[in-house]
């Protein structure tokens, strides 16, 4: 595992640097890709009635705050500009995110569809996790930063 | 952030911890590297996010639609 980490890390570092706009735009795409996973999973579900329609009807709940939201940050990011505060509804997608992935672990047995939905979370998670290390290494102001102040990245 | 090691802007342990934990979740190490590989890489960013609005509403359509299929077969 050690040897796999730094192999990939050594790789990954190789001629790259934080970037601002692609990092945001990536979650957005991975939390839509989440989405995407959990409505096709509760469709093979419930066709082969491994659940109930009272379960999928949960899960169809539970996806559409994320998705206004996915339209919203979506929207907000078409419009952002490096140097401007991080769209609130980015983090609330962020935040929903979590939701989800809670909602979903309780709604299905423990399983492959389980596992499944819980990895296509984990991987929007992850690409948030990015953000809020790129936001760390000053490059896109959190909304409590408005005023149009930027932390200067470390050099 | 405490305790991170900054090198030319780069959150360097934040990137370990990261990737650290996306191996940890047995994600494929080649899915890995090319997923953040696509973070640093320099793209068209207004079109990957058309493409995906495009993709929420999508989304929102076919989720409006299946929720009340199922409320019909709930009642």
């Amino acid at each position: 595992m050690t040897r796999v980490l730094v192999g990939v890390v050594l790789f990954v570092m190789a001629g790259c640097g934080p970037k601002t706009k692609p990092v945001l735009v990536k979650f957005d795409a991975a939390c839509l890709s989440a989405v995407q996973t959990i409505a096709q999973v509760e469709l093979n579900l419930s066709n082969f009635n491994k659940i109930t329609p009272a379960q999928a009807l949960k899960i169809r709940h539970a996806l559409r705050p994320v998705i206004d939201l996915g339209e919203q940050a979506t929207e907000a990011l078409l419009v952002w500009q490096p140097g401007q505060a991080t769209p609130t509804s980015v983090i609330a997608l962020a935040a929903r995110l979590t939701d989800l992935l809670e909602t979903v672990a309780q709604l299905l047995p423990p399983g492959e569809a389980q596992a499944k939905l819980v990895s296509a979370i984990a991987f929007a998670q992850s690409a948030w996790a990015m953000v809020m290390m790129t936001i760390n290494a000053g490059d896109v102001p959190t909304p409590e930063m408005v005023g149009g102040a930027t932390c200067q990245a470390a050099l | 952030m405490p305790g991170s090691t900054v090198i030319n802007g780069w959150d360097f342990s934040g990137w370990v911890n990261l990737i650290t934990a996306m191996l940890g979740l047995a994600i494929p190490v080649a899915q890995v590297v090319a997923f953040i590989r696509q973070h640093l890489a320099p793209e068209d960013a207004d079109a990957v996010l058309r493409e995906a609005l495009a993709g929420w509403q999508a989304m929102r359509a076919e989720n409006e639609a299946r929720i009340a299929e199922l409320e019909a077969l709930v009642r």
